[in-house]
């Protein structure tokens, strides 16, 4: 009798997979192990043949049944010792079942006036010391008043003589929601028709400020005619007590012991308020577990502490995602994820929503989308967009540390109880989840895009970052997958702050990771080439960025397919190359491909959809349709300001770029006010020394110069942006040789014709090195190198120069873009200055023909080539025909450009040539008068009309014979 | 009457396999059960029915107030609170015996005071020795055991406390009741 019996654990193991066989499968499993463990298998057949005899026995049978469901499955062997016992009206018949609250009886009416049956609790009565009889009694009055088809109605509650506390219930007879869906394979549409039901139901019951607080499935029963019944209304409120504070008619009250952890909002887990909300909560987790087949934080694999830490801190899947046990739903998976993609994602992401805020704010209103779905019209919910989320990711990681010990012990906790339960890769796996998110959380705060508004410590950002790379290394050198996750957040937040030399240092080996790890075709390795790529844009290597940036995109459609965030984010990132290269022609494809999926994905009204449009008005913008620019830029801001707040850096991106719109509409005093709100909140975000700051700094300085020439205020600016970028990008950089641009404009316009010729070349050297001869950029260096020619009075000079660049803007934009309109009417001035009369007019007329004078997009570009047509006809001997041009060129220049503008003077100089020329001195005499009063003024800033005007006003004088006034 | 140390702090080092901790809090909480029971037999009279479960949820609620130990969650107080509550249930069985059935009081739920069992307390100190030995190499059943039997959860119940199908549950139970059973016998 020395055999060696097989140990327990072994025989468990076998045990728990034989229990799970049918009886044929059973057999021929056991046939097949007994040929290797003969032992154990014949223990396991007197082990499984004992089963029956312990039935019979009645082996540990308890009397421990479920409450309202699978009656009869032990609960008549339950206590039967208050059988007879009158309650009320109602005698105690049978016992249905016992759960945590109490036993609950089938009874029946005593007085024999009706026929019935009711369901009585029988309340713990540990439950009574806190709710306090009176109480109980009054409440019950309350609950009593729920009427509803679809409510189990409470007939009756109080406290027998003997103090023990009864509720009377109507008796349902009926199956569990979940379990009566599932076993008649009832589609989506039919599940959302009952879960309706169930609305109207919960809506009711608020009507009469009564809150569920406990709604889940086993709660719900369906009746076999197919009824939704509701249980337990407002019970958990009852039992839970106020601990003697408040009226008993308050909706909302400060929570801590959610019944259950699996329903149960965060509020209810936070310890926060109980509102309508909370229910909200519940019916989205309900309804999320109806139509995907599992729970939204799926409590199957979770211990509860774990669980707790969900509800608080992790969104759950998207529903489409999360699409199961299609076969219950006569369906397929793939079918279901088509289905629940967009609206039903939407509708039970919102009552799913962390704060109870964000919820629906009624179940009316939440019935009223799903009806909405049902009848395909739009729904009011949408989805949060990669930036929102990334908003809320430090909000919602500072609820965690300010709970502190509160989610560090749970964790642990979890982790603990995990390891006990199931074996310890799979503790470790979420420990590394768990280390992850930790510190993402920490590098989180330090990102400014995540943090608006916060002040930013660029100091202390930094700090943070680089003591995170040095843990990184040290800390998580076994942990790979972790870490490289970990790495590429810090690279993207490196990003973020513009320290793109740490950024990329950190990507490319994140990519080399990724790739180690999961391959060159993996959605990670995308992931990272995709930042990296954004990275190398940003320090000014075009054509590295664009082969990453590519490389990503070819990838995601790839693997991810088209409808994704992921590859529209790839569109708008490449596009963003393009438009910095300057191919528009290739940018517009690829970003209203990217305006389609955001759009299909998030809906109209998405942050998602609002950066894309902001891409696309950019874009329009530089094509130079600024009108329709405009729109995209107002519908974004729109979006930003309700989703974002005000105050948030991207919004402020939104507004300065708005800014830009109306500064190209002439509406200059809008935008420079929208360009300083920009970049006071840039300030408050990014702190002081950042390239984005640099930015709006230069277009700020660019435009106040432009509109109101206010020189000494725009060059300081300008000069404040060149030095940020020049410490922060390094020399050769688009953004510097930008600023020096600028600057090389101001000097020259100031009359330091030197100086802006020195800085033109510095500019043209930079962007040569980074662009190549041939560029937009370049050919723009090139047109303003000849203006400052033509400011010395060395036209022929200026005209090479200006012909390389018109040529080069041809080809590049086209022959009508307005760049290449403005370079060929600099090129006509060039030529009539250097007495080239024929093909100035040619060209003047070129632009001036194009365009509508009431067109406030191209006003400037028209004026300025209808005064250089004017100018050359006068030039021709054909004043005449210049007259009317010109006149009508003061009149909107007056309009346009105020009339002390040197621009205004200078067309009234050729409007006086022109009466000059045909002897009408009158005429000439004020607006001659007028210009040289405003150009002596100028005089330094526009030596070549203040000299010009000089001289025709001189020869005014000497024609018409009239000794000039003193 | 209360160790100084808390629950929550107990359930916490009893979590990382401290067995000086496992037992103290196997006796805070033992002595907390206790004390609930006796405060509602002096108030309510020897014939009441006091429910198992009731004992645990006030038990949860008491040391939830007490020490605002949100974090440790219900199903996870449960679980060591429910090896208590089978100790407590066999002791007053003994003493119910020992008073040769004197109608003090009756713990339902359990159904351990099944009509005609003439002497309920011996196969239930067996049951729980067997209990303690499967505990050793199998602590997830044992526990199962204690909370359904001792402490009366329903499947259901223990379903969504665990985070399992109720089909789990049920099978695990199977197992549980045969592995015992096989245990007592060896006994």
């Amino acid at each position: 009798m020395t055999q060696t019996p097989p140990l327990i654990g072994t025989l468990r193991a076998l045990l728990d997979i034989v229990l799970d066989l049918a009886p044929a499968e059973r057999v021929r499993w056991l046939a097949d192990l007994r040929q290797r463990e003969p032992e154990a298998v014949s223990e396991l057949e007197r082990l499984m043949d004992s089963e029956a005899e312990l039935d019979a026995a009645g082996f540990l049978d308890t009397g421990a049944g479920p409450l309202h469901d699978d009656a009869g499955q032990g609960a008549e062997r339950a206590s039967p010792g208050l059988a007879g016992w009158r309650l009320g009206d109602w005698t105690l018949e049978r016992p249905l079942g016992q759960g945590g609250m109490g036993t609950v009886w089938l009874a029946r009416r005593s007085d024999g006036r009706f026929e019935g049956t009711a369901a009585v609790k029988l309340l713990n009565l540990a439950l009574l010391d806190q709710v306090g009889a009176a109480r109980f009694e009054r409440e019950g009055t309350v609950l009593a008043r729920l009427n509803h088809p679809n409510i189990a109605r409470l007939l009756d509650a109080g406290v027998a003589p003997g103090g023990q506390p009864y509720l009377v219930l109507e008796y349902v007879e009926g199956e569990r929601l979940d379990r009566w869906c599932d076993e008649r394979r009832l589609g989506p549409e039919a599940r959302l028709r009952l879960f309706l039901d169930i609305l109207e139901a919960v809506a009711h019951a608020h009507a009469n400020l009564i809150v569920h607080r406990d709604l889940k499935p086993s709660n719900i029963l369906v009746t076999p005619a197919g009824t939704v019944k509701l249980l337990d209304f407002g019970i958990a409120k009852l039992l839970e007590g106020e601990s003697g504070e408040g009226a008993s008619t308050t909706l909302t009250e400060a929570a801590g012991r959610a019944l259950t952890p699996e329903y149960a909002a965060p509020e209810q887990v936070t310890g926060g308020t109980i509102t309508v909300a909370t229910d909200v909560y519940s019916l989205g987790v309900l309804l999320y577990l109806l139509l995907a087949g599992r729970h939204p934080t799926g409590h199957g694999s979770r211990s509860s502490a774990e669980h707790l830490r969900h509800i608080i801190e992790t969104d759950p899947p998207r529903l489409s995602a999360a699409a199961a046990n299609a076969e219950a739903r006569a369906s397929s998976v793939p079918r279901l994820r088509r289905l629940y993609a967009g609206d039903l994602d939407n509708i039970v992401g919102k009552a799913l929503k962390k704060r109870p805020e964000e919820r629906y704010a009624t179940i009316g209103a939440f019935a009223d989308d799903l009806r909405r779905y049902l009848r395909h019209q739009p729904v009011s919910a949408r989805r949060d967009s990669f930036g929102y989320r990334a908003a809320k990711f430090v909000r919602r990681n500072r609820i965690a540390l300010a709970l502190g010990v509160v989610a560090a012990v749970a964790l642990g906790a979890a982790a603990i109880r995990e390891r006990q339960l199931r074996g310890r890769a799979e503790t470790e796996a979420r420990k590394a989840v768990a280390v992850r998110e930790y510190l993402v959380s920490v590098f989180g705060a330090a990102d400014p895009y995540a943090a608006p508004e916060d002040s930013a410590g660029g100091v202390t950002a930094r700090a943070l970052l680089d003591r995170g790379v040095e843990r990184i290394e040290t800390a998580l050198s076994d942990q790979p997958e972790i870490r490289t996750e970990l790495r590429g957040a810090l690279g993207r937040i490196y990003g973020n702050l513009g320290v793109y030399d740490r950024a990329a240092d950190q990507l490319e080996r994140t990519l080399r990771e990724r790739r180690t790890l999961h391959g060159a075709r993996s959605a990670s390795a995308a992931e990272a080439m995709d930042q990296l790529g954004q990275v190398r844009v940003q320090q000014g290597e075009l054509a590295v960025g664009d082969s990453l940036l590519t490389g990503a995109l070819a990838l995601r459609r790839n693997l991810l397919g088209t409808d994704q965030d992921a590859t529209a984010e790839s569109l708008e990132h490449l596009a963003d190359l393009r438009i910095k290269r300057n191919d528009f022609a290739g940018a517009e494809p690829l970003l209203r491909e990217a305006l389609a999926i955001q759009t299909r994905l998030h809906g109209e009204g998405s942050t998602g959809v609002a950066s894309t449009k902001l891409a696309l008005a950019d874009l329009l913008q530089a094509k130079g349709s600024s009108a329709e620019a405009l729109v995209l830029y107002r519908e974004a801001v729109a979006i930003r300001e309700q989703r974002l707040g005000e105050n948030h850096p991207l919004t402020a991106d939104a507004i300065g770029s708005m800014g830009s719109a109306f500064e190209a509409l002439g509406q200059h005093e809008e935008a420079e006010r929208l360009a300083r709100r920009m970049i006071a909140a840039q300030r408050r975000a990014f702190g002081d020394s950042h390239p984005t700051l640099a930015s709006s700094l230069n277009a700020l300085g660019q435009m106040i110069y432009k509109a109101g020439d206010r020189a000494e205020e725009a060059e300081s600016l300008l000069r404040e942006a060149l030095d940020i970028n020049r410490r922060a990008l390094g020399e050769n950089h688009p953004a510097v040789a930008d600023n020096i641009g600028n600057l090389a404009i101001i000097a020259r316009d100031r009359g330091d014709l030197g100086e802006a010729e020195r800085l033109l070349r510095q500019g043209l050297a930079i962007d040569r090195a980074i662009y190549g001869r041939e560029h937009v950029t370049v050919s723009f260096d090139l047109n303003e190198l000849a203006a400052v020619f033509r400011a010395r009075g060395q036209p022929d000079s200026a005209v090479p120069l200006l012909r390389d660049a018109l040529a080069q803007s041809q080809r590049l934009v086209g022959e009508t873009h307005r760049n290449t309109l403005a370079v060929s009417t600099h090129l006509a001035r060039a030529l009539r200055e250097s007495g080239k009369l024929e093909e100035a007019e040619a060209l003047f007329r070129q632009t001036f023909d194009r365009f509508e004078r009431d067109n406030a997009d191209t006003r400037v570009l028209r004026l300025s080539a209808q005064v250089g047509l004017g100018r050359t006809l006068t030039g021709r001997g054909r004043a005449r025909d210049a007259l009317p041009l010109l006149e009508e060129a003061v009149a909107d220049s007056r309009k346009h450009y105020g009339v002390e503008h040197w621009r205004t003077a200078d067309t009234e100089l050729a409007l006086g040539e022109c009466l000059l020329a045909q002897r009408l001195y009158a005429r000439a005499e004020a607006p001659l008068r007028h210009a040289v009063a405003v150009l002596g003024i100028e005089r330094r800033k526009q030596p070549i009309p203040a000299r010009e005007g000089e001289t025709l006003l001189r020869r005014l004088y000497r024609e018409w014979g009239k000794p000039p006034p003193q | 009457m209360h160790a100084d140390v808390a629950i929550s702090d107990l359930i916490r080092t009893a979590d990382t396999g401290d067995p000086e901790a496992a037992e103290a809090l196997f006796a805070t909480l033992y002595r907390e059960l206790h004390a609930i029971a006796e405060r509602q037999l002096r108030r309510n009279g020897p014939d009441l029915t006091l429910g198992t479960t009731t004992l645990l949820h006030e038990a949860y609620l008491n040391i939830t107030e007490r020490e605002g130990a949100q974090f440790v969650s219900r199903g996870h107080f449960l679980g060591y609170a429910a090896r208590a509550m089978r100790g407590l249930t066999i002791d007053y069985v003994r003493r119910r015996q020992a008073k040769k059935r004197g109608g003090e009081f009756h713990i339902t739920a359990s159904g351990v005071e099944q009509a005609g069992d003439a002497n309920p307390a011996e196969p239930l100190a067996q049951l729980g020795e067997a209990l303690d030995t499967l505990a050793r190499s199998e602590p997830d059943l044992a526990q199962l055991v204690d909370l359904h039997f001792f402490c009366g959860f329903s499947f259901a119940e223990l379903a969504e406390l665990q985070g399992v199908s109720e089909r789990t549950v049920r099978r695990h139970w199977r197992n549980a009741r045969l592995l015992l059973h096989r245990t007592m016998q060896d006994l």
